[in-house]
Order: C-alpha cells, then structure tokens, then sequence
C-alpha cells in the first residue's frame, strides 16, 4: 500500500514538475519577467533566450521531455505494483511493464544526458555560451540495465514455472 | 509437439472414464485433462507407472513419437 502510494506521489510530483516547465517555456513567449520567477525555471537556460531562441526551445523541450518521462516512469511502476499479487509475482502482465520501465528509463538516459550533452557540444560551438554538463542522468542508464536484467530473470522464472504447471 | 498422447484411446479401450481414471491414478481432473489434451510438458515417471497400473498398459501404448514435417 505504502510503495504505490509513493509511485504515485512520484507520479504527481513529475507531471507537476512537467506542467510548470511548460507553463515556462508558454509563458517566456509571451511575458519574460513573469516567466523568469515562475516554479523551477532555470536561469541558466533561461539566459540563453537572449542569445539564441532556437537553443532555448530546444533546451527546454530536452528538460520537458525528461520531467515527462520521470512522470511515466512513475506512472507505470504505480501500475505494476496495482497489478502485482505477492501471492502469484511471476505474471507475464508483470514482466511486460519491467521490460517497459527498463526501456523507459533508458529514455529517461538518452534526454538527460546523451541527448544533453550533445546540445551543450552544439551551443558551445554556435553561441559560445558554457553550459554545466552537471545534469545527473548518467545513473538511469545503470539503473535501466539493472531493471532489464530483473525483467529477463523474470521471464525465466515465468518460463519455469509454467513448466512445473504443466508437468504431470 | 512430436510427441502425441494417446490416454483418450487407451481409455476408450478399457472403457474408463476420466473421473475413474482420475481416482485410480490420484491425480486431479484438471491434471489429467492437460494430459489427455497434450498440453503437458512432462511426464513424471510415478504418474506414468500409476496410469499404466490403472489402465493396465505399457508407456508406449499411451505416448507415440510422430515426426513433425
């Protein structure tokens, strides 16, 4: 009960993050200095607006994209744990949404820190503007392979014991 | 799968029910059923040696290896 109400704390928490980051990237359209002290915006990125408006959608599109997939992620370990019996775990149901939280937050990797990395390259190159290429992400892709692993154990284990169901 | 069981045809010949069978070799309906339909992935060598008791045959005369074309 305890860890689907925090998966979905987790989840609520990531689509309100998601919400005001585009409420930013909305509202720095239309007024600058109100969108400059909305919730979690990034001065840093914002300063890029001055320069460069491509750069700075782009910037923003990346983070949303991240907030939006951490919200999912959450989402869909909510949902596995709703479906999950500690009395019969091994489910094909199961297995299916580790095998996605795995892809996903290999996703979660790809924007935070591939995809990342290679705009701050970029914005360097083109604006000369130094962005920290701090952003933490680099733990999703271990993260992912950790949970990809479980999941294929999983499958085993599913394997396994639709054997022993069948053996006469 | 090659291997095709032949309980159905062994029990029609010793006029046997499946209900009968069931509690002469004391396994559950269910179980025999997922045997009778070769849905059954493996075989336990007592369940074979009570089903040949009870319907009085040899192992041969209830599983048949047919190659798949």
């Amino acid at each position: 009960m305890g860890s689907k109400f925090l998966a979905l704390l987790g989840a609520i928490w990531y689509s309100i993050l998601c919400g005001s980051q585009i409420l930013t990237l909305v509202a720095s359209f239309i007024n600058a200095d109100w969108a400059m002290r909305t919730y979690e915006v990034d001065l840093n990125i914002f300063s890029i607006r001055e320069h460069n408006i491509t750069y700075y959608v782009f910037a923003m599109c990346l983070i949303i994209a991240v907030s939006a997939l951490k919200a999912f992620v959450w989402y869909v370990v909510f949902a596995l744990l709703v479906k999950l019996k500690m009395q019969t775990p091994f489910s094909m149901e199961v297995q299916r949404r580790l095998e996605r939280i795995a892809f996903l937050l290999l996703s979660v990797w790809l924007f935070s820190s591939f995809f990342w990395k290679i705009y701050i390259y970029y914005l360097a190159k083109d604006t000369g503007i130094q962005l920290p290429a701090n952003r933490s992400g680099d733990e999703y892709l271990f993260i992912a392979a950790i949970v990809y692993i479980v999941s294929q154990i999983f499958k085993r284990g599913i394997e396994i014991q639709e054997e022993n169901q069948l053996t006469v | 799968m090659p291997i095709i069981v032949n309980l159905d045809v062994m029990m029609a010949k010793r006029k046997m029910s499946l209900n009968e069978l069931s509690e002469k070799v004391g396994l559950t309906l269910a179980n025999l059923s997922i045997l009778k339909t070769g849905k059954a992935k493996a075989v336990r060598f007592s369940t074979l040696e009570a089903i040949c008791e009870a319907l009085d045959c040899q192992p041969a005369d209830i599983l048949e290896y047919k190659k798949e074309e």
